[in-house]
């Protein structure tokens, strides 16, 4: 559905310089801290900027060349872009319908009516949490092949957000087709949602893996001085120099368990490997 | 195309109270004026008020959305200029009413030939304002376009007052103008209308593909 190869994107003081792919019916959750590159990788997607060099391409077709028909294809919530606050619900239902051949605008207002979005009320007068909700909504109102969703969650409480998260895991379940392109700092998210999971830092990709994997394989060892020094580092991804002595990243956990019974092993979630993988660790 | 045409109706619906207030104005002036002045002034506010809508789609940021949605930035363009076009038009024939009931309740009378002329080219004037406004609104948003369309009419009297005194040949060009006829005005304005228009679309959608949005 997505396959970006080698895109490079340069801006005063940061380059972007990254691949990725997003096959059919996967959930690909794309993280790193806030700079990293995630918007500039979703605007090159969207054909939104030119790329100063590599490929995009999006449903089979250069992202710069998407026609109105791919893009009817698509469904995008962005976190810093939607429709004019100055608009209400009815008005963005009679908009949709303009615009989406497959939309259902009766479905749509239900939908909203059902996730606590009044109608009559202006967007801009609508909580951050209803904001995103809609962006999501809208997003997904013409049963779209392939979801780009920018930071749906950001900026909202543990309720809104895992509200939105819900919202996200019931559409791909009703459409095993479907594939999505996530982005997100707060990793935890996506979690529960995502097949596989891309780490971005300084506009490049430092790390691509299974979500199942990361659970799985990737470890958190804590280690004094004197065993670190008689670790078996072969494994380490990183290490970082702490008060007690050394924090590092695996993703040979079992390895580790088997030969360091003594050795203080955590499981690592998604959170741990950035802060592990990129300078905010170090 | 159709749903950014929707969406600019759906705002401007929005302003309904201020449209109200303007079209209440232009009332008064139709009987206060008695004259044209009315229909200029409602037919060029329908004008500014729909080029504003680029405003609202500016504000927080809303380009990058409006560019995922199933159109090409060319129908951005195209859509605005149908939906400035149709609210000067809409706007105009209010403004026609108006001047029409004012007419009527006080007896005034009318030059038949001044009033086609006027019929005709306040239309024109606007092709011709939003053949200005749109790529300036496009290109420097709405805050530094006000700046941008005083400098261009600046420029356009400037080119104007010191051509005719020195270039030769533009002030008699200009009694020639001052000669034609009101059919000849007319259809000079509506040659002009077009062109601008001919011209200022294509700029626009160069300005929009060029966007860094």
């Amino acid at each position: 559905m997505i396959h970006i190869d080698n895109v490079r994107k340069i801006y005063p003081g940061f380059e972007l310089k990254a691949s990725l792919d997003v096959p059919t019916g996967r959930v690909t959750g794309l993280v790193g801290r806030n700079g990293a590159g995630k918007s500039t990788m979703i605007k090159s997607i969207l054909g939104i900027i030119k790329p100063d060099g590599g490929s995009v391409e999006v449903l089979g077709r250069e992202a710069s060349e998407l026609r109105p028909e791919d893009k009817m294809r698509m469904g995008v919530a962005l976190s810093d872009s939607g429709f004019s606050g100055y608009l209400k619900l009815s008005d963005i239902a009679c908009i949709l319908d303009k615009t989406y051949s497959a939309f259902n605008k009766d479905r749509f207002l239900a939908e909203c009516k059902r996730r606590g979005l009044p109608d009559g009320k202006l967007i801009q007068k609508y909580s951050t949490g209803m904001k995103a909700k809609l962006r999501v909504l809208v997003a997904m109102c013409h049963d779209a092949e392939l979801l780009i969703m920018d930071e749906p969650t950001a900026g909202m409480d543990i309720v809104a957000r895992n509200e939105i998260l819900d919202i996200i895991r019931d559409y791909m379940t009703d459409s095993e087709d479907a594939s999505m392109l996530i982005t997100s700092h707060i990793a935890g998210d996506l979690e529960s949602i995502c097949d596989d999971i891309y780490l971005i830092d300084n506009g490049q990709i430092i790390l691509h893996e299974d979500t199942d994997v990361i659970l799985s394989d990737y470890a958190i060892l804590k280690l004094d001085e004197a065993t670190y020094e008689r670790f078996d580092k072969e494994y380490l991804l990183a290490s970082h120099k702490e008060k007690f002595g050394y924090r590092c990243l695996t993703n040979q956990r079992q390895f580790y368990v088997e030969n360091y019974p003594d050795a203080v092993i955590e499981h690592c979630g998604i959170d741990d490997l950035i802060l592990m993988m990129t300078e905010g660790g170090r | 195309m159709k749903g950014l045409i929707q969406k600019d109706i759906c705002l401007l619906k929005g302003r309904m109270r201020s449209i109200i207030l303007m079209v209440a104005i232009g009332f008064m002036l139709a009987f206060s004026t008695g004259g044209y002045f009315v229909m200029a002034y409602l037919t060029m506010i329908g004008a500014i008020v729909t080029v504003g809508t680029i405003s609202y789609d500016e504000f927080d940021n809303g380009y990058p959305f409006l560019m995922t949605l199933p159109v090409t930035r060319r129908d951005y363009v195209k859509s605005k200029f149908v939906i400035c076009i149709a609210g000067g038009c809409v706007a105009w024939v209010i403004a026609f009413a108006l001047f029409v009931i004012s007419r009527l309740v006080t007896g005034g009378t009318v030059l038949m030939m001044d009033f086609v002329a006027v019929l005709v080219y306040i239309p024109i004037l606007v092709f011709f304002v939003v053949s200005i406004m749109l790529p300036l609104q496009l290109k420097y948003g709405a805050e530094r376009s006000r700046v941008a369309m005083i400098a261009v009419m600046g420029g356009m009297f400037a080119i104007g007052y010191f051509g005719i005194k020195f270039i030769p040949g533009m002030a008699s060009a200009g009694a020639a103008l001052a000669g034609l006829s009101a059919f000849g005005i007319v259809t000079l304005a509506f040659v002009i209308g077009i062109a601008a228009l001919a011209i200022s679309y294509p700029i626009s959608v160069k300005i929009m593909e060029n966007k860094d949005i």
